[in-house]
C-alpha cells in the first residue's frame, strides 16, 4: 500500500475545506428588514392598520382632523375608525364600509371630542389607506398616517418662534405603557433636557407636548423620540401665527435616518421661500451633496458637512445658481453619517399661494403611489409631482379613484417622466373633483409627491403620497 | 533415601495432562531431597497416565480414582493414602521444579517454623520472568500479587517473607497441619483452594512463607485455557466458568474464615462490591462478570448449612484474631480497583493469562500495573468534578434537554395515540419516551435521577467506548488514551452548553457504532464476531435503534461511516472488506428502522418534514464554519483549538504506522473527512430537508480520529523503532504535545462544575407570566433560532423555527420528536409569514384562535446560555403588531402577549385512538422482544469456545472480540 496517495488525498480535501470556509463561512445571516417604510399600502394584507397624526376635535380647533380613507382595490372594505384623545375620555369607534375604488372622509370630533386626538384605522382586507387632513384658520395640511410604529422618530425642523406653536404628539395605540425619551438640536447644539426623558404614554393613550413651553424661541429646532419601552407613533404639529408667515404643518416622522432623500418639486418664486433642513442624527459626520435637477438645466450641487447630532438649513430662496420660476427636484445623498430631511416652504404675497408647509422627503422610490386627500376644484389646486431618480425613463398612468374604477385621468393614461427628471401635473387640468385620490403608476420606480394650494385663503400642503405594494 | 530427613510425600495431582507432563515429572525425579516420595493421584484422566509416570519415575505411587473430582478432592486423598509424613508437598501437574526447590523449602519450613511454605513461581517458557512470589488478597478474599506477573526476575523478591497465601501450584504443607485442617475444602473443585487453606492456616496460627530461594516453573495450564476445565459436578458450564468460579470460592473463604465480629463490618463491604460489579458489568457489557458477582452469592446462600459448619470448625481452631490475620491482607478493595480496568479486561479471570500477555511481548507498556488504575481515576475525578453542580441539582430544561415529568407522564406519552404537540395530533409517539420510562422505573421511579444519569452518563458512557473499541489494539497504552482524547474533544461540553441531547447520546454511541462496524468489516485487528452475519446486523440495529431514538440523524449518519470505511479501504485493497461493514450498516439501519415502527414509519412518508426530527439548521452565519468543524466544535466559538490540538495526534498513523496500522489510518481518517464535509455541506443547507445535526457527525468523526490516534499510539510503540530518526519522530513529538495541549484545554471545561452548560432554563424567568407555569389551558409560541426553541421546530424559514408548546411551562422530553408533520399548527406558520411580510398588524387574532397567549422569541439559548440573535425580520413584525403586547421579561427571551388570547374558537383537540395504538404497541413489543431474545439466545450459541488465542501474541484481540 502506498502513503503518499492516502497523505495527498487528506491534505487535499482538507485544504478544499479550508479554502471553501474560508470563502464561504461568513455567509448570509437572517435576511435584514428592508428600510423602514412606516407609509406603506398593503394590497395582499389580511387586514392592515393604520396609525393616524394628531388633530384638534373641539370646536374653533386651530386643526381640525378628518380622516380621508381610500380603498385602491377592486373588492369592498370594512374597517373599524378609532379616535383617541389626550384626555381620559375613552376612545370611541366607527365603522366603515368603503367600497371598490372609493374614498371616504371622516370628521375626528364628531367621533371624540378632544383638545387633540389620534386615530387608528383597521382595515380588513388589502388596498386600504389613511391620510390625516387638518384645517383651520392657518391653512390645511395632509400627511400618510403610519402604517408601523417604530423605536425611533426623527423630526428635522420646528420653530418655537413667538408666535409659532410646536406640539409634539405621541400616540400610544398599541397594548402596552410606553416610555419616551426626547432630544433636540438647535443652533445651541443638541439637547435632552430632563422634563422630556422618560414620557410615559399609557396605552391608548396620546400625549401631546408643546415644546414652545420648554424650549423657548428657537428658531429651527430638530426633535428625536426615542422609545425606551412599548411602541409609539410620533408626529409633529405646527402652528405658525406670525405676521407675513401663517400657516401649519402636519408631519408624520421619520423612523430612521437614511443615506439619500428625493424631493420631486421645488422652486424660487418671488414670495416663496424654499429651505431644506438636514438633521444628522447619527454619532459621525455626514458629507452631504445636494443636486438639484432644474427643469431648465442643472444647478451647481450644494456640498456642506452636517456635525453629528445636528441640524442645519439650507436655504434655497436667494441662492443665485438657482434661477426664479425654474422648478427642480432635489436629491439629497449623505456619506459618513446619515440624514433626516424635511423641505419647508413659505408663501407671502405677492405670491398668490400663501401659507407654510413641511415635508418629509421620501428614501426610496416605488411603482405605484396613492395620494388619497386632495381635490381639484374652485377652491383647491392640487399638483402632483412625479421624480424619476433612476436611469431609465418612466413610463406613468396616473388615475383616480372613481367608486368602482380607476380610470385614468384624462391625458394622463401614459405620461412619460424623464430619467433623472420630473413631471408636474396640475389635476385641474384634468378633472374637476373636490374628493380626488389619485393612484401614480409607474414603469420604474419614482417618488411622487402631492401638493395642495388653498384658492383664495391661506393654505399649502406638501407632502409624499403612500406606497402600495 | 535419608532416613534422617523429614520424609516428604510430593503429592501430584493430574487429569488428562498434556505434554508437558514429562518436564514436570523430571523435575520430581531431579530433586536433591534424600527423603521424597511422589503420589501421583490421577483426578479423571481419560488415558491412564501410569506409563508416562513410570517412564521417569518408576517408584511414584500413581492412584486413579474412580471418578473425576476437582484438585481439592483429589489432594485431600493424600490424607488417607499417606502415612508418617512429615511434609506434602501439594503440586499442580504443570509444574516443573529446580533440583533444590524441594530441600529449599523443607529447610525453610524448619528454620521459619513454618506450617506453609511456597516456592517463587516463574514463566514455563522464560524463566527469567516471575508469575508469582507468594499472593496477598484484600478484604473480600480477591488475590493480589506481591509481583506483577511477567516481572523480570532480578532476586528482587528474593527474601523469605510471611505472605497470606501462596499459590497453588507447588506447595510445601506440614502434614500435621494438612490433617488437621482436613486439607483443603473440597467444595471448592477448582481455584481458590490455596487462598482458603491458607487462610484457614493462618486463622490457626501456622505461618505461611514464600522462600523464593526455591523456584518452580509454571504452565497455568487450566488458567491460560491450554487445557479445558474438566466437567465436573460444580462446575458451571460455558466460557466464564472460570470467573464463577473463583469468584465463589473466594466469597465463600471470606464467609468461613473471619470472625463474627469481623464478618459484620466486612460483609456490607462485600456486598456493595458485588452490587458496583454487577451494575457495572451490566452497563458495560460484561455480563459474565456481572453473573459471575451474583452467583457467587447465591451459590453460598444456599450452601449456607454447611458453610455454617465450616466457620464453626474454623472458629473451633482460631489461634490468631482476625486483625492479626488481617494484617497480610492487601488495603483497600482490588475488586473495585479491578473495576477500573480489570473487570473490563476481564483480569480477574485471566490473571495468569495477563501474565503470559506480558510475557509475550505483544502488549507493549504493561510494565506499568498501576497506569490503568491511575488513568481511570483520573477520568473519574474529571468526570465528577466537571459534572459536580449537575449532579446536585440536574441539567437546566435547555432545548432538547427538556425535563421528563412524571413516570406516569413518560409511559403515558408513550402509549397515547395523541402526542400533545404542536395542536394536537395522532402520531406515534417516539421509542425514546418508552427508553426514558424505563430507565426512570429502574432508577426507583424517579425521572429526575434518570434525567440526570442519562444526559451526564453520556460522556463515561463515551469515555468506555472508545475505550473497547480501542481494545482490540493490543496496547494498554493505547486503550488508555482513547478515552482521554475522546472525553477531550470539545463536542460533548459544546453539546451541553447548547442543550443538544441527540449529539450527547451520539457522543455516547459513536464508538460503539465505530466498533460494531469495524467488527463486521473483519480487517485485523478486529475480527469478526462468531455466529451468523444476521446477529451482527442486529446488533448493529438494536444500538442504532437505541440511539436513534434520542437522535434519530444517527442512523444515516452510520451509513456514511460506512461509505467512509469503504473509501478508506481504497488505497490497501480491503475496499471489500470494508464493504461487509457498509452492509453491515444498511442492514443495522434497517434493524433499527423496524425497532422503532411505527414511528420510523412516519418520518418517511409523504409529506413529513424530516427536518423537524433531524433537527433544523440554525441561519447559514450562525453555523460552524469549517474552522470549528475541524476542531470538533458543532457551533460557532467554543474551544475548537482544543480540537485541532488534538487532530495532531490523529495524524501520526498516516505518517508511520505500517500494515494494518496505515490501513486502518486511512479508513478512519476517511470517515473524520467524509462526516466533516457533510457537516459542513448541511450546515450550508445545500442538502434540503436533509439536515444532519454537526454534532451527530462530529461525534463519529471523533470517535474514528479518537481511534486513528490510538492506533498511532500503536504504530509510534511498533513501528517507529524500525524508522530511521528523522521527520517520522518529529512528528511523533508533535503529536504527543498537540494531544497534551488538547488534553489540558479540556479540562477547563471542568472548572464551572456544569461543563459550561447554563444553570437557569427559562421556566425560571417566565414564571413571573400570568398562567406560564400553571396548566392553563393555553399554548405558547416558540419562534426564532432553532437552538433556542425547547424540545424540536418546525421550520418558519431558513434557520427560523417554532414551536408550539402546552402553558404550564416548558414541555417535556416528548416535544424533542415532534410529529414530522406539523398539521394544524401549520396555521401558525401562516400567521407568522403574514406578519413578517407586513400583511397583518393583527396577528394576535390568528393565533389566538389557535390557542396562543403567549409568543416568545429567545435571544440565548437559555437564560446565561450563549447568545443567539433572534431573526431582525420577525422581531420587527412582532413589533408592529398592534394586539401583540411586548413584556419585558429577561434579557434572554422576547415576550409578547396576545392581546386578543381567549379560547372560545380553538379547534377541538384530535381524540385519541386507542385500539390502534394498542395494536401498534403490541408490535412494538414483540419486535423488541424478538431482537433481544435472538441476541441472547444466538451469544450463547456462536459465542467463542474457550481455548487458547489463535494469535497469542495479540492476546488483546479476545478482549475484542467482546466488542
Amino acid at each position: 500500500m502506498s502513503r503518499r496517495p492516502v497523505l495527498t488525498f487528506v491534505s487535499v480535501v482538507l485544504a478544499a475545506m479550508a479554502v471553501a470556509g474560508w470563502r464561504l463561512d461568513s455567509g448570509a445571516g437572517y435576511p435584514a428588514p428592508g428600510p423602514a417604510a412606516v407609509t406603506t399600502v398593503q394590497t395582499s394584507a389580511v387586514d392592515q392598520e393604520w396609525y393616524c397624526s394628531v388633530a384638534t376635535a373641539v370646536s374653533g380647533g386651530q386643526a381640525a382632523g378628518e380622516i380621508v380613507l381610500a380603498n385602491s382595490g377592486g373588492s369592498t372594505l370594512t374597517g373599524t375608525v378609532t379616535v383617541y384623545g389626550n384626555q381620559a375620555a375613552a376612545p370611541a369607534s366607527r365603522a366603515f364600509s368603503l367600497p371598490p375604488w372609493s374614498r371616504a372622509v371622516l370628521g375626528e370630533q364628531p367621533v371624540l371630542n378632544a383638545p387633540f386626538v389620534a386615530a387608528t384605522v383597521v382595515f380588513h382586507g388589502g388596498g386600504g389607506a389613511a391620510e390625516q387632513e387638518i384645517s383651520g384658520p392657518l391653512g390645511v395640511s395632509v400627511t400618510p398616517c403610519a402604517s408601523r410604529p417604530s423605536a425611533t422618530w426623527y423630526f428635522a425642523t420646528g420653530t418655537t418662534r413667538p408666535g409659532a406653536s410646536l406640539v409634539l404628539a405621541l400616540f400610544n395605540p398599541f397594548p402596552e405603557n410606553a416610555l419616551a425619551d426626547l432630544s433636540f438640536s438647535d443652533p445651541q447644539g443638541p439637547s435632552a433636557p430632563a422634563e422630556f426623558q422618560g414620557i410615559f404614554v399609557p396605552s391608548g393613550g396620546l400625549v401631546t407636548i408643546d415644546v414652545g413651553q420648554h424650549v423657548v424661541q428657537v428658531d429651527d429646532i430638530a426633535a428625536t423620540v426615542r422609545v425606551r419601552t412599548g411602541r409609539l407613533v410620533a408626529s409633529e404639529l405646527q402652528l405658525d401665527a406670525i405676521p407675513n408667515q401663517s400657516g401649519l404643518s402636519l408631519v408624520l416622522g421619520a423612523p430612521a435616518p437614511a443615506g439619500t432623500w428625493f424631493l420631486p418639486d421645488g422652486v424660487e418664486a418671488t414670495g416663496v421661500s424654499d429651505s431644506l433642513h438636514l438633521y444628522n442624527p447619527s454619532s459621525t459626520a455626514a458629507r452631504v451633496s445636494i443636486d438639484l435637477n432644474l427643469a431648465r438645466g442643472q444647478a451647481a450641487p450644494f456640498q456642506l458637512s452636517v456635525a453629528a447630532g445636528s441640524e442645519t438649513a439650507v436655504d434655497l430662496a436667494g441662492q443665485t445658481r438657482i434661477p426664479l420660476d425654474d422648478p427642480y427636484d432635489i436629491a439629497i445623498r449623505a456619506r459618513g453619517g446619515s440624514l433626516v430631511v424635511e423641505r419647508t416652504v413659505t408663501a407671502v404675497a405677492p405670491s398668490t399661494r400663501t401659507g407654510t408647509a413641511a415635508m418629509l422627503g421620501a428614501t426610496a422610490p416605488a411603482r405605484t403611489w396613492l395620494m388619497a386627500a386632495g381635490g381639484a376644484s374652485s377652491s383647491q389646486d392640487e399638483w402632483i409631482d412625479i421624480f424619476d431618480p433612476g436611469r431609465r425613463a418612466a413610463t406613468v398612468r396616473v388615475s383616480y379613484l372613481a367608486g368602482g374604477s380607476d380610470p385614468a385621468l384624462t391625458g394622463l393614461r401614459t405620461v412619460t417622466v424623464p430619467a433623472g427628471g420630473r413631471l408636474a401635473l396640475r389635476m385641474g387640468d384634468h378633472i374637476q373633483l373636490a374628493d380626488l385620490s389619485v393612484l401614480v403608476s409607474s414603469s420604474v420606480p419614482v417618488v411622487a409627491e402631492r401638493d395642495l394650494y388653498q384658492v383664495g385663503s391661506i393654505g399649502i400642503s406638501t407632502s409624499l403620497g403612500e406606497k402600495v405594494s | 533415601m535419608d532416613p534422617q530427613a523429614p520424609p516428604v510425600v510430593a503429592v501430584v495431582v493430574t487429569a488428562d495432562p498434556g505434554a508437558w507432563l514429562e518436564d514436570a515429572l523430571r523435575g520430581l525425579a531431579d530433586q536433591d531431597y534424600p527423603n521424597l516420595s511422589v503420589l501421583m493421584i490421577d483426578a479423571g484422566s481419560t488415558v491412564d497416565p501410569t506409563p508416562r509416570v513410570a517412564e521417569i519415575l518408576p517408584g511414584a505411587y500413581v492412584r486413579r480414582l474412580d471418578r473425576p473430582c476437582g484438585y481439592a478432592a483429589a489432594a485431600n486423598e493424600a490424607i488417607t493414602a499417606v502415612e508418617g509424613a512429615a511434609f506434602f508437598l501439594m503440586c499442580h501437574d504443570d509444574v516443573c521444579l529446580d533440583p533444590d526447590a524441594v530441600r529449599l523449602l523443607v529447610e525453610e519450613a524448619f528454620r521459619s517454623n513454618a506450617g506453609v511454605v511456597g516456592p517463587k513461581l516463574v514463566a514455563w517458557e522464560d524463566p527469567s520472568r516471575i508469575l508469582q512470589v507468594g499472593m496477598s488478597a484484600d478484604k473480600g478474599g480477591i488475590p493480589v500479587p506481591l509481583a506483577q506477573p511477567g516481572e523480570l526476575d532480578q532476586e528482587q523478591h528474593d527474601s523469605v517473607r510471611d505472605v497470606f497465601f501462596v499459590p497453588g501450584g507447588v506447595t510445601l504443607i506440614r502434614a500435621d497441619l494438612f490433617r488437621a485442617l482436613d486439607g483443603f475444602d473440597s467444595e471448592m473443585v477448582l481455584f481458590g483452594e490455596d487462598l482458603d487453606f491458607c487462610w484457614r492456616a493462618q486463622v490457626a496460627g501456622a505461618r505461611v512463607l514464600v522462600a523464593p530461594a526455591a523456584r518452580a516453573r509454571h504452565l497455568a495450564a487450566s488458567s491460560s485455557g491450554m487445557r479445558p476445565l474438566q466437567e465436573l459436578p460444580g462446575v458451571p458450564p460455558g466460557p466464564a466458568r472460570q470467573l464463577v468460579l473463583r469468584r465463589r470460592h473466594e466469597l465463600r473463604a471470606a464467609l468461613k474464615c473471619y470472625g463474627r465480629w469481623r464478618l459484620l463490618r466486612v460483609l456490607p463491604q462485600l456486598i456493595a462490591h458485588s452490587v458496583a460489579e454487577v451494575v457495572v458489568g451490566v452497563f458495560t457489557g460484561h455480563r459474565d462478570a456481572a453473573r459471575a458477582s451474583a452467583s457467587a452469592w447465591t451459590w453460598n446462600l444456599r450452601r449456607g448449612q454447611e458453610l455454617r459448619g465450616r466457620r464453626r470448625e474454623t472458629a473451633s481452631r482460631r489461634a490468631l484474631p482476625d486483625h492479626e490475620v488481617r494484617l497480610l491482607q492487601a488495603t483497600g478493595s482490588a475488586r473495585l480497583a479491578g473495576l477500573a480496568e480489570g473487570l473490563f479486561l476481564r483480569a480477574s479471570a485471566h490473571v495468569p493469562h495477563r501474565g503470559q500477555e506480558a510475557l509475550s511481548g505483544a502488549a507493549v507498556g504493561e510494565d506499568r500495573p498501576w497506569w490503568p488504575a491511575a488513568v481511570w481515576s483520573l477520568v473519574a475525578v474529571f468526570l465528577l468534578i466537571g459534572s459536580r453542580t449537575m449532579l446536585n441539582s440536574g441539567p437546566a430544561q435547555v432545548a432538547t434537554t427538556l425535563g421528563f415529568g412524571s413516570l406516569g407522564h413518560l409511559f403515558g406519552a408513550f402509549t397515547s395515540s395523541v402526542t400533545p404537540l404542536g395542536l394536537g395530533q395522532v402520531s406515534p409517539a417516539p421509542p425514546a419516551l418508552a427508553i426514558s420510562g424505563v430507565v426512570s422505573a429502574v432508577l426507583g421511579a424517579s425521572p429526575g435521577l434518570a434525567r440526570t444519569v442519562m444526559v451526564v452518563g453520556c460522556l463515561p458512557l463515551g469515555a468506555l467506548g472508545a475505550y473497547r473499541v480501542a481494545l482490540p489494539l493490543a496496547s494498554r497504552r493505547a486503550r488508555l488514551v482513547a478515552p482521554v482524547i475522546y472525553l477531550a474533544l470539545p463536542l460533548p461540553y459544546a453539546a451541553l452548553t447548547w442543550g443538544r441531547w441527540g449529539d450527547l447520546v451520539a457522543f455516547a454511541a459513536a464508538p460503539w457504532l465505530l466498533g460494531l462496524l469495524a467488527r463486521a468489516g473483519g480487517l485485523p485487528p478486529y475480527d469478526s464476531a462468531p455466529g451468523p452475519a444476521w446477529r451482527r446486523y442486529l446488533s448493529l440495529g438494536v444500538v442504532m435503534a437505541i440511539a436513534g431514538a434520542f437522535s434519530p440523524a444517527i442512523v444515516p449518519v452510520v451509513l456514511l461511516v460506512g461509505i467512509g470505511l469503504v473509501v478508506g479501504s481504497v488505497p490497501t485493497g480491503q475496499a471489500g472488506a470494508s464493504l461487509r461493514s457498509l452492509g453491515a450498516a444498511g442492514a443495522g439501519a434497517v434493524a433499527a428502522w423496524l425497532l422503532a415502527f411505527p414511528w420510523s414509519v412516519v418520518l418517511v412518508s409523504p409529506g413529513a418534514a424530516v427536518e423537524a426530527v433531524l433537527g433544523l439548521n440554525p441561519a447559514t452565519s450562525r453555523t460552524a464554519g469549517v474552522g470549528a468543524l475541524l476542531g470538533f466544535e458543532p457551533a460557532p466559538g467554543g474551544t475548537h483549538w482544543v480540537g485541532w490540538a488534538l487532530l495532531a495526534g490523529m495524524v501520526v498513523p498516516l505518517f508511520f504506522g505500517r500494515e494494518w496500522r496505515f490501513g486502518w489510518g486511512a479508513r478512519l481518517w476517511a470517515v473524520g473527512l467524509v462526516c466533516w464535509v457533510v457537516a459542513w455541506v448541511s450546515a450550508r443547507g445545500w442538502l434540503g430537508g436533509w439536515t444532519f445535526s454537526p454534532g451527530v457527525l462530529l461525534a463519529l468523526a471523533g470517535a474514528a480520529l479518537t481511534l486513528s490516534a490510538c492506533i498511532g499510539v500503536v504504530a509510534f510503540e511498533r513501528d517507529l523503532v524500525g524508522y530511521g530518526f528523522g521527520w517520522r519522530q518529529v512528528i511523533s513529538v508533535l503529536g504527543v504535545i498537540g494531544v497534551g495541549l488538547g488534553v489540558l484545554g479540556a479540562l477547563g471545561h471542568a472548572g464551572g462544575g456544569r461543563w459550561g452548560a447554563p444553570s437557569a432554563d427559562f421556566d425560571q424567568v417566565l414564571s413571573s407570566l400570568p398562567g406560564h407555569t400553571a396548566a392553563s389551558g393555553f399554548d405558547e409560541l416558540w419562534v426564532g433560532d432553532p437552538r433556542g426553541l425547547p424540545g424540536a421546530s418546525y421550520e418558519l424559514a431558513p434557520g427560523v423555527g417554532y414551536a408550539i408548546t402546552t402553558g404550564g411551562g416548558l414541555p417535556s422530553l416528548a416535544s424533542d420528536w415532534p410529529p414530522p408533520d406539523p398539521g394544524p399548527a401549520r396555521a401558525v406558520a401562516g400567521a407568522l409569514e403574514l406578519a413578517e411580510s407586513g400583511r397583518t398588524g393583527l396577528v394576535g387574532r390568528p393565533l389566538a384562535s389557535l390557542g396562543i397567549r403567549y409568543v416568545f422569541v429567545p435571544t440565548t439559548d437559555a437564560p446565561g446560555g450563549p447568545s443567539l440573535a433572534p431573526p431582525p425580520l420577525l422581531v420587527q413584525s412582532l413589533g408592529d403588531q398592534l394586539d401583540l403586547r411586548p413584556v419585558a421579561v429577561d434579557p434572554s427571551v422576547l415576550v409578547f402577549q396576545n392581546a386578543d388570547w381567549h379560547r372560545s374558537d380553538l379547534p377541538p383537540r384530535p381524540a385519541p385512538a386507542g385500539a390502534e395504538r394498542a395494536a401498534q404497541l403490541s408490535f412494538e413489543t414483540l419486535l423488541w422482544a424478538l431482537a433481544v431474545l435472538s441476541l441472547v439466545l444466538t451469544r450463547r450459541i456462536w459465542r467463542r469456545p474457550p481455548g487458547p488465542s489463535p494469535e497469542p501474541a495479540e492476546p488483546a484481540d479476545a478482549a475484542g472480540a467482546e466488542l
